[in-house]
Order: structure tokens, then C-alpha cells, then sequence
């Protein structure tokens, strides 16, 4: 890698930082530190294939799809292996927007990580299935399947959380 | 009360990130990973190209030593 390319890639991912952090927060359940970690590892990675990825049409979206993969990467160690719980606690719907968000991040570190990832790259991040499905490197059927799964979830513990789907 | 799940997923997020990434250190790093690939594809060369020259070579120094005599 030359020069102007360490260049390149260190003024992309700067600019990137806030947003990449971002996504892997919600990834991660709501925990900065690891998606500090995760992010780290994705800007190693970008690093590696730098020159194949500012060769293709849409960096945005090859740079998310090794954030995501990363992250999954990640929870496939077993040392790294997060728990999925089987009953997070119920809330009723008169609670005040502080509580909720408190309540959707509980719910996203209880999810299990593919479920997750969709809810992200789905609502944070405004993919289309197809999208997801590329980003997840797994089928658009799964992806649908995947995405019920994960606003059943939400729906049982948030009642009254609105949400809108095109396509799914 | 009812809330949009997009809605809600933007302003979790919306906090500013308490971290920071050294984007000089993972650069540092991925440049050294970079030369440790170089290396270990240099070794494998190298690896793969005595092998083969072990092979010929004693391939060659069979061929001049001529048949096993039978005796």
C-alpha cells in the first residue's frame, strides 16, 4: 500500500469514524467499547483489500458489509460468545421515551447477533432486503425470516413501537 | 404512546461515541500485517521452489549414476 493510499484510507475512515461507531454500537448491544473493538478490526481489515475495495462502485457498502461480517466474526469466538436470554423483562406501553430507549437497547443486546444485525442494517440503516442479504452474505428469504423474528421480539416487549416495512 | 422503531434506533445511536479509534496505530498495523503476508508467501516460495529442485535434482543424479547394476 503506497503512501497516498495510507493517505486515502486514513482520511475515509475519519471522516466514516462516527457513523462505523455508530452501526457497531447498535450491533453490539448498546456497548461502545466493543464496538470501538470491532470498528478497529474493520479498519485493519479495509486496510488489507484497500485496493480492491476503492475500486468498486459503492465503498460505503463494502466497508459496512466488513463491519458487519467482523462483528460476526467475532461472536463466533467462544470466548467472545454473548448469551442470548430467554425473558426479557415486559414494559407497558405508557413508559416515557428515556425508558424506551433504555428497553430497545436491552432488547438489542438480548437478541440473538443475525437477528441484530438485520434490525440494524433494516432500520438504522435503511437497507433494502437485497442489501441486507449482501451485507449478511446469506439469502433474502433468510433475511425476511430473520427480520419477523426480530420485530416479534420487539413487538412483545415494546407494544405501540410502530414500524413500517416495504418489502418484508 | 407509540414510537417509531427507526425513530428510536437514531436516537440510541445519537449519542457522540465516548471512543476513540488511533487511526494511526490500525493503519501501523495493518502495514505490518501486510509485510507479514509478504513474508510468509516469500517463505512458501521458497519452500515450494527447494522442493522441486530436490526433486530434480536428484531425478538428475539418478539418471547419471545410471541403472542399479544387478549384479
Amino acid at each position: 500500500v503506497r503512501a497516498s493510499e495510507e493517505e486515502a484510507i486514513r482520511d475515509y475512515a475519519a471522516a466514516r469514524m462516527p457513523s462505523l461507531l455508530r452501526s457497531a454500537f447498535l450491533l453490539t448491544g448498546g456497548d461502545w467499547y466493543r464496538a470501538e473493538d470491532v470498528v478497529s478490526t474493520a479498519i485493519v481489515k479495509l486496510y488489507l483489500s484497500w485496493r480492491r475495495a476503492s475500486r468498486t462502485q459503492y465503498l460505503d457498502s463494502y466497508v459496512r458489509r466488513i463491519l458487519v461480517r467482523t462483528w460476526l466474526d467475532e461472536q463466533r469466538r467462544p470466548w467472545r460468545r454473548e448469551h442470548v436470554v430467554d425473558m426479557v423483562p415486559d414494559v407497558g406501553a405508557s413508559v416515557d421515551d428515556l425508558e424506551r430507549r433504555a428497553d430497545l437497547r436491552e432488547i438489542l443486546a438480548g437478541l440473538p447477533s443475525r437477528q441484530r444485525a438485520v434490525l440494524v442494517l433494516r432500520f438504522y440503516e435503511d437497507l433494502s432486503v437485497d442489501q441486507t442479504a449482501e451485507a449478511l452474505g446469506c439469502t433474502p428469504g433468510a433475511v425476511k425470516t430473520l427480520t419477523n423474528r426480530a420485530l416479534s421480539a420487539v413487538r412483545r416487549r415494546l407494544p405501540g413501537t410502530l414500524i413500517e416495512l416495504e418489502d418484508a | 404512546m407509540s414510537s417509531d422503531l427507526r425513530t428510536m434506533l437514531a436516537r440510541l445511536a445519537d449519542e457522540p461515541p465516548p471512543v476513540n479509534i488511533d487511526l494511526d496505530r490500525r493503519i501501523a498495523e495493518g502495514r505490518r500485517r501486510v509485510r507479514r503476508r509478504h513474508l510468509l508467501g516469500g517463505l512458501a516460495c521458497v519452500v515450494v521452489l527447494g522442493l522441486f529442485g530436490g526433486v530434480v535434482a536428484s531425478q538428475a543424479f539418478q539418471t547419471a549414476a545410471g541403472p542399479p547394476s544387478t549384479g
